[in-house]
């Protein structure tokens, strides 16, 4: 697997947000955490355009934190979700949440 | 400055206020377009950031309304934007958008962007600040010019420019363009005219044609000859306006009793003297220095003199006919400015078919507008009625009972013209003022003859032809230079008496004297000459004594007079 | 229209050049050339050979000059003006106050 987080990106984040760099992440977490719940409960045969919403708005936000593969998962649903084109098995969102769920963690223990 | 950023995603949006935060921004949030909409209204950013896809109004429709709804003339849209296919971008531009950054957002990138955009701001400020000033300095100079306007025509009145025998074009814009055309009748009978041209343009052209005009008016009404008035007024032009600026002027006088133009060009163009009898054409060039230019110690004129009768008609015009120019950009020119006038029937009035060449010369009408032409014939011939007194409740007043004497002697005959003063002295006695032209024209007479006739011994005979006009004067003019002894003595005697006055005129000249009964007997034929029968005409009685070297004359007026 | 000026190696005559047209647009141009020679030159030339017209406010503009360069014992001539200048300057009867050559 590849790194789990662009440091680079991160530690530009750091200097822009300072002290609130804590709030910026739990703010971050909640965010994501609400829209990958709201994705569980879609319909990936009807609800594409929705899907392509949420996934392009999770991949904005992860990439800003620097965050790699998760980012990527979602910036495919979203290209496919747009296309009207997401099957079934592009929909892994088991997957999804282990990546994120990484990510956080990994977040977690830098910076918090 | 203050920005506005409309993203409903929480992470970017709170990354990019701390972005421009951090460089000094006071920045506004919005999570969606109606929100955007509405802190648009309320906090009136100088920029604004718009995430392109958000729920409800996603960013280009938002562009669109507060662009329709802002009063600003213009801020800075940039979209924010992850897309990268080149048509979304160029729909970035296209909702009226300025720029656009794509996700994620690079901090450098941003302040690069917002920099460059504040730049424009600030110039946008400024010219609207300048064009502000601008327009409050215009108003008021239109204002100015208004109110400037309505002074000239006040003060720079048009005199006797409606009269018959005048046909004028002055240019609508006359004042501004320093055109300035003047008329008033001679005491004596007939018309002094002047049209001049101020430099420059706007104010500064049009203030130097106020002290102008009251000289022109005051000088004129008092009597006051062509070289005496353009001495004051050169004097005054020199001493008000400011270096560089200067007056071209064509200045003269019809005499309708001597039948002579007497005239002054001084840096003007050439003025057309037309004998319609003979058909001939006079040129009169400028022969001086435009007013305001030469100081008053070496200021000189030497007027010219000419017949001037029934068939003669003078032409003055300024420059502005003359280069009055065609499509070309080719100027009217004196050439054909000549023909013109050389192929004018009689029928129309030679100003009014000048005018209509211009205007086919130079195609539109406007440049024919700034046109200034001046066309003279004779005057008509002043019937010296006494004319009513304003103030009947006036009775005995100023130089009523008086005696004044004045002897000029040698040079001073050439440097002093003593009319304007004894008129001025005699009409302070209030009842003389309806009598005024008689009055001038009685001592008028009667000096120049005592100078002309007595002392220069000049033959009026000479006038009798064209060419004998200037000869004349020249003659006269030499005359008055090489004079070292000779004299002339005026004395005026005002006595009231029973019913009103009598004005007693004595003059005596160091000439040698006519035969006063030839005189009269040639006189009767033609006028030229001592004027007796004018004389005869108007005084109640009129003797020559020691050999027609003394003159007296008698003038007697009445205070219910008004007679024909 | 271009005013280039040039004074000489004693400093004792400034010549300057009017190239194009001598109008108002030319003021500004016209005055620098010669405001800021010190010591004031004894003889100034405006150089007209290529000057293509003149208006009164060139007239004007020259009439600055001969006040600055010391009015009725200023030494200024004008040289090469071409016919029109020449008709112009005539009628102003300029050649009272410049040398015209």
């Amino acid at each position: 697997m590849q790194s789990v987080l662009d440091l680079e990106v991160l530690n530009e984040l750091v200097e822009i947000m300072g002290d609130d760099m804590a709030m910026l992440l739990n703010s971050y977490f909640s965010d994501s955490q609400n829209k990958l719940d709201q994705l569980a409960k879609m319909d990936w045969q009807t609800e594409q355009e929705t899907i392509f919403r949420m996934a392009h708005a999770l991949k904005g936000s992860s990439r800003n934190l620097g965050i790699v593969g998760f980012s990527d998962m979602c910036e495919s649903i979203e290209s496919q979700a747009r296309a009207n084109n997401l099957s079934q098995n592009d929909f892994d969102l088991s997957a999804l949440n282990q990546h994120f769920k990484a990510a956080c963690a990994e977040l977690r223990e830098r910076y918090l | 400055m203050k920005i506005l950023i409309a993203d409903d995603n929480n992470t970017e949006r709170l990354i990019l206020s701390r972005v421009l935060e951090n460089i000094g921004h006071e920045v506004v949030q919005a999570e969606d377009g109606p929100t955007a909409i509405t802190q648009f209204d309320n906090h009136a950013p100088d920029l604004v950031f718009l995430d392109v896809l958000m729920p409800g109004y996603d960013g280009y429709e938002v562009a669109e309304i507060i662009i329709k709804e802002s009063t600003r003339p213009w801020f800075p849209i940039i979209f924010l934007t992850s897309l990268t296919e080149a048509s979304d971008l160029a729909k970035c531009i296209d909702a009226g958008g300025d720029d656009f950054v794509s996700k994620p957002i690079n901090r450098i990138i941003i302040k690069a962007k917002v920099d460059a955009f504040e730049r424009i701001i600030n110039l946008y400020d400024t010219v609207a600040e300048q064009r502000e000033r601008i327009q409050f300095h215009h108003e008021h100079l239109v204002q100015e010019q208004e109110a400037a306007k309505k002074i000239f025509n006040n003060i720079a009145h048009r005199g006797c420019l409606e009269s018959d025998n005048i046909h004028y074009h002055l240019s609508p814009m006359s004042i501004f363009n320093g055109d300035l055309m003047l008329a008033a009748e001679l005491p004596m009978g007939g018309m002094r005219l002047m049209l001049a041209d101020f430099t420059g343009h706007g104010l500064p052209a049009a203030i130097g044609a106020l002290p102008a005009s009251e000289i022109f008016y005051g000088m004129t009404t008092k009597g006051f000859s062509i070289p005496d008035m353009m001495v004051e007024m050169n004097t005054r032009l020199y001493n008000v306006l400011p270096r560089g600026v200067f007056c071209c002027v064509i200045v003269f006088d019809i005499d309708s009793l001597g039948h002579r133009l007497t005239i002054w060009n001084a840096g003007a163009p050439d003025s057309y003297l037309i004998d319609q009898k003979r058909n001939s054409i006079q040129l009169i060039h400028s022969v001086h220095l435009p007013l305001g230019i030469q100081s008053p110690q070496k200021f000189e004129i030497n007027c010219s003199e000419f017949e001037f009768t029934e068939h003669h008609k003078l032409i003055a015009v300024t420059d502005g006919i003359i280069e009055a120019t065609d499509h070309n950009s080719e100027m009217f020119g004196e050439k054909r400015m000549l023909e013109c006038i050389k192929n004018a029937s009689t029928d129309m009035s030679i100003c009014d078919k000048l005018l209509s060449e211009v205007g086919i010369y130079c195609g539109e009408l406007d440049q024919a507008d700034d046109v200034s032409i001046l066309e003279v014939g004779f005057p008509g011939k002043s019937n010296m009625a006494v004319t009513s007194l304003q103030d009947s409740t006036v009775t005995v007043s100023g130089t009523s009972d008086s005696v004044i004497s004045l002897r000029l002697r040698g040079q001073s005959l050439g440097n002093f013209d003593p009319i304007p003063m004894f008129l001025q002295t005699l009409l302070a006695c209030k009842e003389l003022m309806p009598h005024r032209a008689r009055i001038f024209t009685v001592l008028s007479e009667l000096y120049n003859n005592a100078l002309d006739h007595g002392v220069l011994s000049l033959d009026s005979s000479i006038k009798n032809d064209p060419q004998g006009f200037a000869k004349y004067y020249q003659q006269r003019a030499q005359g008055l230079k090489e004079l070292d002894v000779g004299f002339v003595n005026v004395s005026v005697d005002h006595r009231p008496t029973a019913t009103g006055g009598e004005l007693i005129f004595e003059l005596t000249d160091s000439g040698s004297g006519f035969d006063v009964e030839e005189i009269v007997k040639k006189e009767n034929q033609n006028y030229s000459g001592r004027g007796l029968p004018l004389l005869i005409s108007l005084c109640d009685s009129i003797e020559y004594l020691e050999d027609g070297t003394r003159v007296q004359a008698i003038y007697r007026w009445d205070h219910d007079d008004i007679r024909d | 229209m271009a005013v280039t000026s040039v004074t000489s190696a004693d400093g004792k005559s400034l010549t300057i050049s009017i190239v194009g047209r001598f109008d108002f647009s030319a003021h500004q141009a016209f005055r620098d050339s010669y405001e800021k020679v010190i010591p004031v030159p004894g003889e100034i030339l405006v150089d007209m050979k290529e000057t293509t017209y003149l208006d009164s406010s060139a007239l004007g503009m020259l009439l600055l000059l001969r006040d600055h360069s010391g009015g009725d014992s200023s030494q200024i001539s004008l040289l090469g003006c071409n016919e029109d200048i020449r008709k112009i300057l005539t009628i102003s009867n300029f050649e009272q106050l410049f040398k015209i050559i």
